[in-house]
């Protein structure tokens, strides 16, 4: 196999995303055991930036022993793109002039597809990840016949585009990170003739944990049920802490909720006084992991994951977890590892938390389940040989 | 893995255990949205419910005192002397909950407008089938 050629609108080593952070991992470990590779991107430094704007210099650099070639965006119509945009936010789908406005208009760079053209013939593949950008469709527009696409679908207006319909099923190959995301990919897209598979997002499963560590470090010693994330209401954090003190004012117990990660939120003043929510913001990674080992569960709310490494983390530290019955991504991975339960109302989520809390076997057990599952399908060397079988597959 | 646990039959379990207990029934200090959504639209407790705070918005602040001469007595005294503070928190009240029986009566009138739009939906759908049909028949 000749070089693979991973293409993105940005890259950098600090930039947030979840498909950032796959295509960090997921490079780093191919690189890693031996996987010939390089980044083709622009010179923008990320999403939130001006798609204008050339933050990084043009060429070739070495950035943690992988090859990544930055192109020159090219000068975009912003009000053409914010105008599509802005109708897509809302859920309507453009017409067919305006959906290509939206590819032409957003980050793009001619010379990296000029690059792409030209030496096609170097790479045995060009991976692009995630679908909606200029970089992902317009690269795939050079060489179809060796494209193959981590999309990181949504349902969303995005996806269901024309432009997309029609191009990505001229592709070689297509990489889900979980079923459901498959299931909406067959749903919105014909792909009788691009090879597809569920293969998944890897993490570091050779981890330990000391639950006793974190609650002697954080002086907690009571059962707590924990919440990993950033604290905002796209994640749907809200609802877990007014259940969480619905549940404190029906339910005799010294149960604490304790959060980890960013995010600002007002928490009732009550509870922050009695001790019953405990914030402690940003800890180290090793505290992390005990404090997965030491929660009775991992409450995971959110409504919109495409894959949640949180509930894996939860998972190897041999605990289970509780996620939102609207998310399809986490409430499959539950049914499909016997790792927990998925709640919608609040009175499901004190029946669970009362389950959880009276049947501490029960509840090891759906801890070692989970771990067990992702030991067998989301290690790296795991994740990796999957990709590469995958690629092999497709020639 | 141990597949003796079926995460499943478990949340079926405390869900009927949920049920039977009738933790569901305790009123909760908020409106859990999700569990709002799970009342559909045909359910005749939105017509009962609707039926219960017609005849109860409004609060009755007195009620017949209960107990002997001596406690009844004073029962009255501390009603007298409280009664500042609690008549227009009940008057407050009564408007308020008078406001929430008009848009619940708003809410039952548009609910039985919508099942009578389907019924007659569903007939026009039935006739323009048979029309279809017809014309159908005529072409083969």
């Amino acid at each position: 196999m000749k070089k693979l050629g991973f293409v993105v609108p940005w890259y950098g080593e600090n930039i947030p995303g979840g498909a950032e952070m796959l295509l960090r991992g997921l490079t780093s470990h191919m690189a890693a055991s031996g996987v010939e590779l390089e980044i083709l991107t622009t010179c923008v430094k990320q999403f939130t930036s001006d798609w204008n704007e050339n933050y990084h210099k043009e060429g070739v650099t070495t950035e943690g022993g992988i090859t990544i070639r930055r192109f020159k965006v090219r000068k975009r119509d912003s009000a053409a793109f914010d105008r599509v945009n802005a109708m897509l936010i809302k859920g309507r789908k453009p017409s067919r002039e305006d959906q290509e406005v939206f590819v032409r208009e957003m980050v793009n760079s001619t010379d990296l597809y000029d690059y792409m053209s030209e030496h096609k013939d170097e790479y045995s593949w060009f991976l692009y990840t995630p679908y909606m950008f200029g970089t992902t469709i317009n690269g795939i527009r050079v060489a179809p016949e060796k494209s193959v696409l981590i999309p990181c679908f949504h349902d969303e207006a995005y996806a269901y585009m024309d432009v997309f319909t029609e191009e990505y099923k001229k592709i070689k190959g297509m990489v889900f990170n979980a079923v459901p995301e498959e299931e909406l990919a067959l749903r919105i897209y014909d792909l009788t003739n691009v090879k597809h598979k569920t293969i998944g997002v890897g993490l570091d499963t050779k981890i330990s944990s000391d639950p006793q560590r974190f609650r002697e470090k954080f002086n907690i010693h009571d059962p707590f049920i924990l919440y990993a994330g950033r604290k905002d209401e796209g994640k749907n954090v809200h609802t877990l802490v007014k259940f969480f003190a619905e549940f404190k004012k029906r339910n005799s117990t010294n149960l604490k909720l304790v959060l980890i990660g960013g995010g600002q939120m007002d928490f009732p003043e009550e509870f922050i006084k009695s001790g019953d929510i405990i914030d402690l913001g940003f800890v180290d990674i090793q505290d992390k992991y005990d404090a997965n080992s030491a929660a009775l569960l991992l409450c995971q709310p959110s409504k919109n994951e495409s894959f949640s490494l949180v509930i894996m983390e939860s998972w190897l530290g041999g605990r289970p977890v509780m996620v939102h019955e609207d998310c399809e991504v986490t409430k499959h991975f539950v049914v499909d590892a016997n790792g927990g339960f998925y709640f919608k109302t609040y009175y499901e989520f004190e029946g669970q938390v009362n389950y959880l809390m009276n049947n501490p076997d029960v509840a090891s057990k759906m801890g070692a389940n989970g771990c067990e599952y992702v030991k067998a399908r989301f290690d790296w060397d795991i994740i990796v040989k999957n990709y590469m079988d995958f690629l092999n597959s497709c020639e | 893995m141990n597949n003796d646990i079926n995460v499943e039959q478990i949340m079926s379990d405390i869900r009927e255990n949920i049920s039977k207990t009738g933790r569901d029934k305790e009123p909760l200090s908020f409106i859990d949205k999700e569990a709002a959504l799970d009342a559909k639209p045909n359910d005749n407790s939105i017509d009962n419910a609707v039926d219960y705070i017609s005849y109860n918005y409004e609060v009755k602040p007195y009620d017949i005192l209960r107990g002997n001469k001596i406690a009844v007595f004073f029962k009255r005294v501390i009603r007298k002397l409280t009664s500042f503070l609690i008549m227009p928190i009940v008057a407050q009240q009564n408007t308020l909950n008078y406001y929430y029986y008009r848009v619940s009566e708003a809410v039952l009138s548009a609910k039985k407008d919508n099942e009578e739009l389907i019924k007659r939906a569903d007939l026009l759908e039935k006739r323009i089938a048979a029309i279809e049909s017809k014309l159908g028949d005529k072409k083969d």
